[in-house]
């Protein structure tokens, strides 16, 4: 028997430890994956190829320490912490919405989408009017749109889901088909794209991302409470108040943008969105309001994280391998293990 | 295997492999560090003599002089912290749409990177001598070129006194990937005498339709591929059993750079066996 | 004479396009349980949700403390109704007095985060139902019973004028069965108007005030339950045979005909 906290018998004023929303817990459990993320960072900053010298590098930001420093490993860094939040907090949101604890960001289409848009972008030569990014961003945006056009005439909450399942298998053929046609050249191309991979993006481009990933996680976590009474079932929650096509509508386009500038810029790195909020949860409880938030500081240490594997493994495959992969073969055991301890009788 | 194939294929530049030019800041003074990001153009810089200045190559590399240098990454994936930890004083690479941000960024740090396309023979001879000019090489950068002009007149010249031999170019056969237009290899073939049954293709390095090509009826099949994988299959189709199967001896044909002109050489010898060699 | 809880007008309630059942006409006071008796799938647990506004009325009229229906909005009629369904489908992983706190959502802003009344109002509930020491425990590790006493607690601590039970004392023991009851029984006294759907016309008699009968898409009968509910009536509403008896109380019993 797992007793979260004692019996009721509390002062009148105090919050038992029954509940475990506080702005007190959440404030110590925010604060402290937001230092994770932190040495996430730091950790990032000092792993790679070059040999940087961290004290000259900012003593001097011009220096070649300086400009490996500023203008690699931090912009990837920031990639790395925007991307992961982008998806963890989405995953933790959609599997809420969708009660559906295999649903991962993945699911709505938006990935399809996005890699069909820049599949197309590459295999027709595109990249000089914009980079794949771009094409990638409008796939998602379409494919989003279609998705929430189909929920939106079915009041079913599956109609999104399913709608999103069958653009995504409809994107893996028409992408598989591309591939076939593809000279080889172009196809290590797309291949790479497809795998999924942190680069080194503008400044400018990192602000654009961080802003929409501001205003749509925001958008998440200011939904989260509502999401809380629609895990509970579309009845209950509007019986409860909750306006629930309006809620659901919200979630889908917050989540669907976010994923959508996180694919643009970094292809499918599998894996984050689904086993970061698991994590979570199996630690701090389903409430949204905590998840959604820590999965996105969860998630962003994690991506900074198996990048910054990426780079160690240079050496070993003259390549670094697709961060996906990194993700998958570190957050794979980790959950088992996880899990497994969770499940000892106590 | 396919690593190979691909490389063959990636060798060669895209349908828009973009100019030859010049990123980021001009080289200063002579240049004592190189890297090369594709093994044609440490081809290049082998047959420039430049061996020596050499500190970084691709992991496609495979030439013994240059086996125990780091490797700094693929095509589509050159690193640019390990090539940035090497210091640089020229970077060489094949421009490409995977490796343009790379490339740039490496520019954008302070390393001199001189892009030379090797789609077509002209790719060839001008980065021979752009590569010659930037390592104060020329005069051996000019010499390579000349070769390879003088090669190519003297092969015409002979070719000119035969008749015309419709000829396939196989670099796979599951898929059957040939020499389509527009490549150095097409432009070779010219060279010597032969007409490409496959220039209706969409571009250099198609996947080719099998049935077309047992339509084109070609009279010799030269077989550049590196795995026998499929081959058997092919060869028994009517159409393609009927042509004189010929094996490409050695790599000299089929990558862009310096040993065109043997290649070229070996060619005329494998479409036009009766002549002295 | 203060409006009733809910009236409707010939409502007809049901799924797409056919109702289950039409014509229901209905008058809750406050301060009034009804029971809502009837066999499977006549139409109980649809008419609840149509007077919730969960499902929209195929014809007719409904009306909530005077107001429409359709001129509610969604809070404030949560402010006001709440229902106990008949499932626990959400997620599990919730304590069981986070699930209680839910109850408390319509009256909260925008986090839900709890202040003391919520606290008192939500402690007060678990406490009414007996089920104090399920506050700290994860919802996934209750039973059946266990769960439907929470969500009668969370309807509870939503503050309700009118309360909407769907078959509240499934998987109960005798005991809960007879303590949840009794406590809504309490609280109607007290002054909430309630329906409940069930599924024992014991029950009912022993607890109800009114009842309504519903069978083969209509309205079988309705009223006072001493008036209504007897063994040929009810004989009539579940298709078999029913025998009637009294306890030395005077509660009215009823049985299949025919068991030992």
């Amino acid at each position: 028997m797992t007793t979260v906290a004692g019996p009721l018998a509390v002062e009148a004023g105090s919050v038992p430890g029954a509940v475990r929303f506080t702005p007190a817990r959440a404030t110590l459990v925010l604060g402290g994956l937001l230092a994770l993320v932190l040495a996430a960072v730091g950790t990032a900053a000092l792993l790679g190829e070059y040999p940087v010298d961290l004290l000259h590098a900012l003593a001097d930001p011009a220096s070649a320490d300086g400009r490996v420093l500023f203008g690699l490993r931090i912009p990837r860094a920031v990639l790395g912490a925007l991307v992961g939040a982008s998806l963890a907090a989405s995953g933790s949101a959609l599997q809420a919405l969708l009660r559906n604890p295999l649903a991962d960001p993945f699911v709505l289409g938006v990935s399809g989408g996005a890699a069909l848009g820049a599949t197309l972008a590459l295999a027709l030569g595109l990249q000089a009017l914009a980079g794949p990014s771009l094409f990638a961003f409008l796939g998602a945006v379409a494919a989003m749109a279609l998705v929430l056009a189909a929920g939106r005439a079915r009041s079913s909450p599956y109609a999104a889901l399913l709608t999103g399942v069958v653009f995504n298998a409809f994107a893996a053929a028409v992408i598989t088909c591309i591939k076939t046609l593809l000279t080889p050249d172009r196809l290590g191309e797309v291949l790479y794209w497809l795998a999924g991979s942190l680069g080194y993006e503008r400044p400018r481009t990192l602000l654009l991302g961080g802003a929409l990933q501001l205003v749509a996680l925001g958008v998440l976590w200011a939904e989260s409470a509502r999401l809380n009474l629609l895990s509970l079932g579309d009845e209950e929650a509007s019986s409860l108040g909750v306006p629930v096509r309006r809620t659901r509508a919200l979630v889908l386009l917050a989540a669907s943008l976010s994923v959508a500038g996180a694919v643009a810029l970094a292809g499918l790195v599998g894996f984050v969105g689904l086993i970061v909020p698991h994590l979570l949860r199996l630690w701090l409880g389903p409430d949204q309001r905590l998840l959604v938030p820590a999965s996105a500081l969860g998630g962003a240490a994690f991506l900074v994280l198996a990048d910054a594997l990426t780079r160690v493994l240079f050496p070993v495959f003259h390549a670094e391998p697709p961060v996906g992969v990194v993700t998958a073969v570190l957050g794979g055991p980790l959950f088992v293990w996880l899990l497994n301890r969770r499940e000892q009788p106590a | 295997m396919i690593a190979a194939l691909l490389s063959v294929a990636l060798l060669g530049a895209a349908a828009d492999p973009g100019p030859l030019r010049m990123l980021g800041p001009a080289p200063r003074g002579e240049v004592r560090r190189l890297v090369t990001l594709a093994p044609s153009l440490t081809e290049v810089v082998l047959a420039l003599g430049a061996a020596d200045r050499l500190v970084g190559v691709s992991r496609f590399d495979e030439r013994p002089e240059v086996s125990r240098l780091p490797r700094v990454g693929g095509f589509v994936d050159p690193s640019v912290e390990a090539v940035m930890a090497l210091h640089p004083d020229l970077v060489l690479a094949q421009p490409g749409p995977g490796n343009r941000r790379a490339v740039e960024t490496m520019a954008a740090l302070g390393a001199p990177v001189l892009l030379l396309p090797l789609g077509t023979v002209a790719d060839v001879l001008a980065a021979e001598r752009a590569a010659g000019k930037a390592l104060g090489r020329a005069e051996q950068g000019e010499s390579l070129a000349r070769e390879l002009e003088a090669t190519r007149a003297r092969i015409r010249e002979r070719a000119r006194l035969r008749s015309p031999v419709r000829v396939l170019l196989v670099y796979g056969f599951e898929p059957l990937v040939v020499a389509g237009p527009g490549g150095f290899a097409d432009e070779l073939l010219a060279d010597a005498g032969a007409v490409n049954v496959a220039a209706d293709a969409a571009s250099p390095y198609p996947v080719y339709s099998v049935e077309r090509a047992l339509r084109s009826r070609p009279e010799v099949i030269l077989d550049a591929a590196d795995t026998a994988a499929g081959r058997d299959r092919l060869r028994a189709l009517p159409g393609l059993h009927e042509a004189r199967w010929a094996a490409v001896p050695g790599q000299a044909l089929l990558h862009p750079g310096p040993a065109l002109g043997r290649g070229l050489e070996q060619l005329f010898q494998l479409l036009h066996p009766e002549a002295a060699p | 004479m203060t409006a009733p809880a809910l009236r409707t007008a010939a409502l007809a309630v049901g799924y797409g396009t056919r109702p289950v059942v039409s014509e229901v006409s209905l008058s809750v006071a406050p301060g009034t349980l009804w029971a809502v008796l009837g066999p499977n799938g006549s139409g109980k647990s649809t008419l609840l949700r149509t007077v919730l506004g969960l499902l929209r009325p195929l014809g007719g009229e409904v009306t909530l403390f005077g107001t429409p229906l359709a001129r509610w909005e969604r809070r404030a009629l949560a402010r006001r109704v709440a229902w106990v369904p008949q499932a626990f489908d959400g997620d599990a992983g919730f304590t069981g007095l986070e699930l209680v706190l839910m109850g408390r959502a319509p009256h909260q802003g925008g986090w839900g985060l709890p202040g003391p009344r919520d606290l008192a109002v939500a402690r007060a509930a678990l406490v009414e139902l007996g089920i104090a020491h399920l506050a700290g425990r994860v919802v996934s590790q209750l039973s059946g019973g266990e769960r439907r006493l929470l969500l009668v607690a969370r309807a509870l601590a939503q503050e309700p004028a009118l309360l909407l039970l769907d078959e509240p004392t499934a998987f109960l023991d005798l005991q809960h069965q007879a303590q949840v009851l009794e406590r809504v029984r309490a609280r109607v006294r007290a002054g909430l108007g309630a329906i409940a759907v069930l599924h024992d016309p014991n029950l009912a008699a022993a607890f109800a005030d009114s009842v309504l009968l519903l069978r083969d898409g209509r309205v079988l009968g309705q009223g006072p339950s001493v008036e209504l509910l007897d063994a040929e009536r009810l004989g009539r509403l579940y298709g078999l045979g029913l025998a009637e008896a009294r306890t030395e109380a005077g509660h009215r019993l009823f049985a299949p005909r025919g068991t030992p």
